[in-house]
């Protein structure tokens, strides 16, 4: 080996050195925390999985041909040589289901529903949580109390009002009630409001804000987490809610998703493929509402939690 | 602008507690008043009730010469600001100080006209987009203000504004209040218990304790002239050493026998309080500010006869003098005055207080030259300027000057002029 060779292999030890001293110990713990992070994500997985499995089962049966067998044993999990995708299309297209009216139909009532819910409950929480009054404790505990009265024991009485007043065969049952408040809302958003420092309504008094005002302008845009989780917590009610529509709507152009899933299923003649592909369909809309305010409704949810 | 007014005005809470007896006080157009005394003397809620943010159980409130007693705090025209600023956190700092003009529907030019001025006032040009969360504590605190000046009200309103500042901010923070008010000319009545923060901002000052106001005066008034002991403790850092003391005579010759020293009283402090005469073979209450005392050797023209002779527990060398800290063998003045002081200092002064006024022995801080050589372990003998000194009554605490003595709580008027 030549001197200037050695002074070479030299340099590039020298150049190496910095990476060097990672001791064995190190790596063997750096590899160990590794193979727990690979551990947990399989653990993760395994859940996930789980979990999705039968979406999965659903989307294989409603890719099947009418006369296939869907419940075989063992279960098929993954669709493999079916692949009939017009099924969605046909479901979506039958003229005695028509599923696109009912979404239209379902989304209207959804909406109008949190609207009703957002203003009548908040402007029943902000007394509740701001003014002082003779009886509020009582009128709210009377209001928390209703929670306790079940919903089947309305059924009956509130068909006959609705029925009497000609609501029948209307949404008007279905939407005006929300606009009456509702209890656990009301109780949430007060819970919340009481949780925002009093100094700014004081603040705003001297500002020169009206008590609707310091509601309007500074208690609801703070609120926005809360009446976020409620209207999410609204969508989802009523987009799963059957017996109401079931109850009040007599015409198919009225009816709603649940309606039309719940009619798909038809006994020994049920079209397995086609109730799958229609409750796929139906999943769409409220998947949608979680992936764009998940992050606002978890925040809510934890503040809610902090705060509450 | 306007002049407020408050005559006999009481408060009295739903559980019957009584946050305010009887205040009479004018705050003089243009003027700033603070307002100060201990947590829960009732100063913050005479405030709110000027304010409008409480109701007035009884007596009378006016600005300006309109009555206000049933107005709502919109037709008030006062501007608040709140010790934790309660800026809107949803909105941007202009709208934050815009929201008040908003409301009265100003035009937008002019409104914002306005808000550009109250922020060019207090420097936050730059920050007129930002949110409350995205300013530092001081910041915030400028918009509080910016919200209050933007508005052009009858008078401010503020409620310990400086009390969540860090020290060094609120030093500036002081001046800077003190400048716009003068900037501004806008009656205003300031709420703080920091003694240090009334001295330096206000031209009047008004000790309330116990919803009861105490005495209302320049900081000079009350520093010079305490009405009781109770002002006398609580004005004034370090505080004023009290301790029980008995008059004696000597061919007309006034001595104040603390325990086992004698402080001889210059001729002139009679001629100042010739109540004192009655006291005469009596015990009292003596009062020496801490700055009063000096070491013997450096003071000029010291009295050989008003000198102590102590050994010193305890010294801090504050480089530009030092603070001395020595027992004397008297009781220190306890009553209700005295306690609630300590109480304001908290728990642990308080008991001090007690432990004090059972040994009989008093620790006593005096304030002196930082070339005194005075120093833990030593003895030091230390000259009271007894011309400064104060006399409290033992039983009410009430300071002796002339013969003349106004009872706590009784209508003061705050003379003209700065």
């Amino acid at each position: 080996m030549s001197v200037k060779a050695a002074i070479d292999l030299e340099k590039e030890t020298a150049e190496l050195a910095p990476e060097m001293p990672v001791q064995p110990r190190r790596l063997v713990r750096r590899g160990v925390a590794v193979a727990g992070q690979i551990g947990w994500y399989l653990g993760l997985l395994t859940v996930c999985a789980f979990i999705l499995l039968p979406v999965s089962w659903m989307i294989t049966a409603a890719l099947k041909p009418d006369l296939a067998p869907v419940y075989t044993i063992p279960p098929q999990w993954f669709p493999t040589h079916d692949w009939h995708w017009s099924n969605f299309y046909r479901v979506m297209e039958n003229p005695l289901f028509p599923f696109l009216r009912y979404t239209i139909n379902t989304l209207f009532i959804v909406f109008a529903n949190i609207l009703g819910i957002l203003i009548s409950c908040s402007l029943a929480a902000y007394p509740f949580a701001r003014m002082r009054f003779r009886g509020r404790e009582f009128l709210f505990y009377v209001i928390i109390i209703t929670m306790l009265i079940p919903w089947q024991a309305l059924v009956v009485p509130q068909f006959f009002f609705f029925y009497h007043i000609g609501w029948y065969g209307t949404y008007l049952p279905l939407i005006i009630p929300s606009f009456g408040g509702n209890a656990f809302f009301i109780f949430l958003i007060r819970q919340y409001m009481r949780s925002i420092p009093k100094e700014l309504d004081e603040a705003a008094r001297v500002d020169g804000l009206s008590y609707f005002q310091i509601y309007w302008r500074i208690l609801l845009p703070l609120s926005v987490p809360v009446l976020t989780v409620c209207a999410v917590f609204t969508f989802i009610w009523n987009w799963n809610n059957l017996l109401g529509p079931l109850l009040y709507l007599n015409r198919n152009s009225q009816f709603t998703v649940a309606i039309g899933l719940a009619s798909l299923y038809q006994g020994t003649i049920t079209k397995t493929n086609m109730l799958m592909a229609g409750n796929l369909i139906s999943i769409i809309p409220p998947a949608i509402v979680f992936l764009i305010i998940q992050k606002r409704l978890i925040g809510g949810i934890a503040t809610l939690g902090l705060k509450g | 602008m306007a002049q407020i007014v408050l005559e006999e005005v009481t408060k009295t809470f739903a559980d019957g507690t009584q946050a305010v007896r009887d205040l009479t006080l004018t705050v003089p157009d243009g003027k700033l008043m603070v307002l100060v005394g201990p947590s829960g003397c009732g100063k913050t809620t005479a405030l709110r009730m000027i304010a409008g943010l409480e109701q007035i159980t009884s007596g009378r409130i006016s600005i300006g010469g309109r009555v206000i007693n049933e107005l709502t705090p919109k037709e008030r025209d006062v501007a608040m600001v709140f010790q934790n600023y309660a800026l809107y956190p949803h909105m941007t700092v202009y709208q934050n100080i815009a929201l008040s003009l908003r409301i009265r529907r100003v035009p937008r030019q002019q409104m914002e006209q306005r808000v550009r001025e109250a922020a060019r006032i207090l420097e936050i040009e730059e920050l007129l987009k930002r949110r409350p969360r995205e300013l530092s504590g001081g910041q915030r605190q400028r918009v509080a203000m910016g919200r209050a000046i933007v508005r052009h009200p009858q008078a401010f309103l503020m409620d310990e504004p400086l009390s969540n500042l860090d020290a060094k901010l609120r030093v500036q923070m002081r001046a800077e209040i003190s400048r716009i008010q003068r900037d501004l000319g806008v009656t205003t009545l300031y709420v703080t218990h920091d003694q240090t923060e009334a001295m330096t901002l206000g031209h009047r000052v008004a000790v309330m304790r116990d919803g009861l106001l105490q005495q209302v005066g320049t900081p000079q008034d009350l520093y010079r002239t305490p009405r009781n002991a109770f002002v006398g403790a609580f004005i004034g850092s370090p505080a004023m050493n009290m301790l029980e003391a008995t008059l004696t005579s000597d061919n007309g010759d006034l001595t104040a026998q603390v325990g086992s020293h004698s402080l001889r009283l210059p001729p002139e402090v009679l001629s100042h309080r010739p109540a004192l005469s009655a006291y005469v073979g009596r015990a009292l209450a003596l009062g020496i500010r801490p700055e009063d005392m000096e070491d013997a050797s450096l003071a000029h023209g010291a009295d050989a006869a008003s000198v102590l002779r102590v050994s010193i527990d305890h010294h801090e060398d504050m480089g530009s003098e030092l603070i001395l800290y020595f027992e004397v063998d008297a009781p220190p003045l306890v009553t209700e005055d005295t306690r609630h002081v300590a109480a304001d200092r908290g728990a642990d002064a308080v008991r001090s207080l007690e432990q004090q006024a059972e040994k009989r022995r008093t620790t006593v801080v005096a304030r002196v030259s930082a070339r005194s050589q005075a120093r833990t372990g030593g003895t030091a003998a230390l000259h009271a300027d007894m011309r400064n000194a104060h006399f409290f009554d033992l039983e009410t605490g009430d300071a002796i000057y002339g013969g003349d003595r106004v009872p706590v709580g009784a209508p003061v008027s705050a003379a003209e002029g700065t």
